[in-house]
């Protein structure tokens, strides 16, 4: 199958928040009501279509486990969209985002657009953390934001494609060197690398490009 | 290990492939690929930068039920994280897409929340089992010419991270106190016999076993 970009996600948060959940119901619409923790990544991939251009989204499920933390961080790396969430009936869970938040910006790319979600909507009746509250906090700390269910999937399509929307945007503003394999992008393997890139292809050295591309 | 890929039997997705095969990816690339797993290949087709230059040990599997039904192929690994390691250090767990039946990485996991046991050797079965208490077996998918010897080095990576971790910082003898969700109850028995057998000391006489040569791999 062929793609223009890959992205790299990570999604991080919190042990239970329904990071897993969220991805199985992004990648086969489906809710996994028991909680399997995980060890480790699980991974993921689907293609979206952003502006008339395939985009296979390849996606890291960490373990939100605290003894699981340390090691996931390192693949953290690399990524160029990040999923974090909470779980709008555990205020602990948002509490914690602040120190998620400062390991994600430790161990990625400065450009890596990162998504807060308050996940688990659907239980309205024990909500323990305000909407406005999340939103302040993104707005507080430069990340977009949603509300989402894993189990009614509710905006979860939205979360995963408005993160990718955003990375669109930026190559096409030319933030993201989509050359630099630390920004988590890739081009897709029949692409023609000088013609897709946007507005800072020019502005790029020509030597790297020109032996970055097996075709063109 | 991946919801959704665990007991689904062979038929669901990867009807059409070859017998014996998974198809082939069409992404990857020309590589020298003589002795390369496909796992390896995959990982090198440049869609992982951060796992392509691991060294990996794998083969190729059918998940099977505990009785042996035969459910879905499942390629597994394990690598180091870096080259130095004495020992590997992850898991990596891979099987066909769904979609389009092209080799897929399902999941990365350290080796020291994971154990593995020898089944059931007769069918080159192993149990792979992780510290949260899922479970899953398989079968290894081998020419029937290589099939011992290559079970035979799973068999010596188990001791030989048995042994490792016993002197480590996570031994698993830690296991029953540290599984998490409590739904371990129908493997205890099976776990216990893998277990006793291990201590039994039948692992001498599966090491004298071995061959000792074969792969430069962790001199499995
Ligand atoms: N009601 C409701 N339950 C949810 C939702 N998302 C997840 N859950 C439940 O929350 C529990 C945890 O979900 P997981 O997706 O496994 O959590 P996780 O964030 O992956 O947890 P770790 O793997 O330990 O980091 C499960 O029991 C899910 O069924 C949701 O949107 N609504
Ligand atoms: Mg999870």
């Amino acid at each position: 199958m062929t793609y223009a970009y890959l992205f790299k996600y990570i999604i991080i948060g919190d042990t239970g928040v329904g990071k897993s959940c969220l991805l199985l119901q992004f990648t086969d619409k489906r809710f996994q009501p028991v909680h399997d923790l995980t060890i480790g990544v699980e991974f993921g991939a689907r293609m979206v279509n952003i502006d008339g251009k395939q985009i296979k989204l390849q996606i890291w499920d960490t373990a939100g486990q605290e003894s699981f933390r340390s090691i996931t961080r390192s693949y953290y790396r690399g990524a160029a969209g990040a999923l974090l969430v909470y779980d709008i009936t555990r205020r602990e869970t948002f509490n914690h985002l602040t120190s998620w938040l400062e390991d994600a910006r430790q161990h990625s790319s400065s450009n890596m657009v990162i998504m807060l979600i308050g996940n688990k909507s659907d239980l309205e009746s024990r909500r323990d953390v305000k909407r406005e509250e999340g939103e302040a906090f993104a707005r507080e700390h430069g990340l977009i934001f949603m509300e989402t269910s894993a189990k009614t999937a509710c905006n979860v399509e939205e979360a995963f494609i408005n993160t990718a929307k955003e990375i669109y945007r930026k190559i096409q503003q030319g933030l993201f060197d989509v050359h630099n394999e630390a920004n988590g992008i890739k081009i897709g393997p029949q692409q023609c690398i000088s013609t897709s890139v946007g507005p800072s292809a020019s502005q790029r050295n020509s030597s790297e490009i020109g032996s970055n591309s097996g075709c063109c | 290990m991946m919801r959704g890929h665990e007991t689904k039997p062979a038929s669901s997705g990867t009807g059409e492939e070859a017998p014996g095969g998974m198809a082939e990816c069409p992404l990857v690339p020309a590589y020298p690929t003589g002795r390369l797993g496909r796992l390896q290949r995959h990982l090198l087709s440049g869609e992982f930068d951060q796992l392509r230059d691991f060294p990996i040990f794998e083969s190729n599997f059918v998940q099977v039920t505990r009785l042996g039904e035969v459910a879905n192929k499942v390629t597994m690994g394990v690598a180091a994280s870096s080259p130095a390691l004495e020992l590997p250090d992850l898991l990596l767990l891979a099987g066909p897409a769904k979609d389009n039946g092209c080799l897929q990485l399902f999941g990365l996991f350290p080796l020291q929340f994971v154990q593995l046991f020898v089944h059931d050797e007769s069918r080159w079965q192993l149990k792979v089992k992780f510290r949260t208490g899922r479970a899953f077996y398989l079968q290894l998918r081998a020419p029937a010419e290589t099939r011992d010897r290559e079970f035979g080095r799973w068999v010596r990576l188990l001791y030989r991270l048995r042994f490792h971790s016993a002197g480590g910082a996570v031994p698993f003898t830690q296991e029953y106190s540290t599984v998490e969700d409590g739904e371990d109850d129908q493997d205890d028995d099976t776990i216990e016999r893998e277990e006793q057998d291990l201590k039994a000391g039948s692992l001498q006489a599966m090491e004298a076993r071995l061959d000792p040569q074969t792969s430069e791999l962790w001199g499995l």
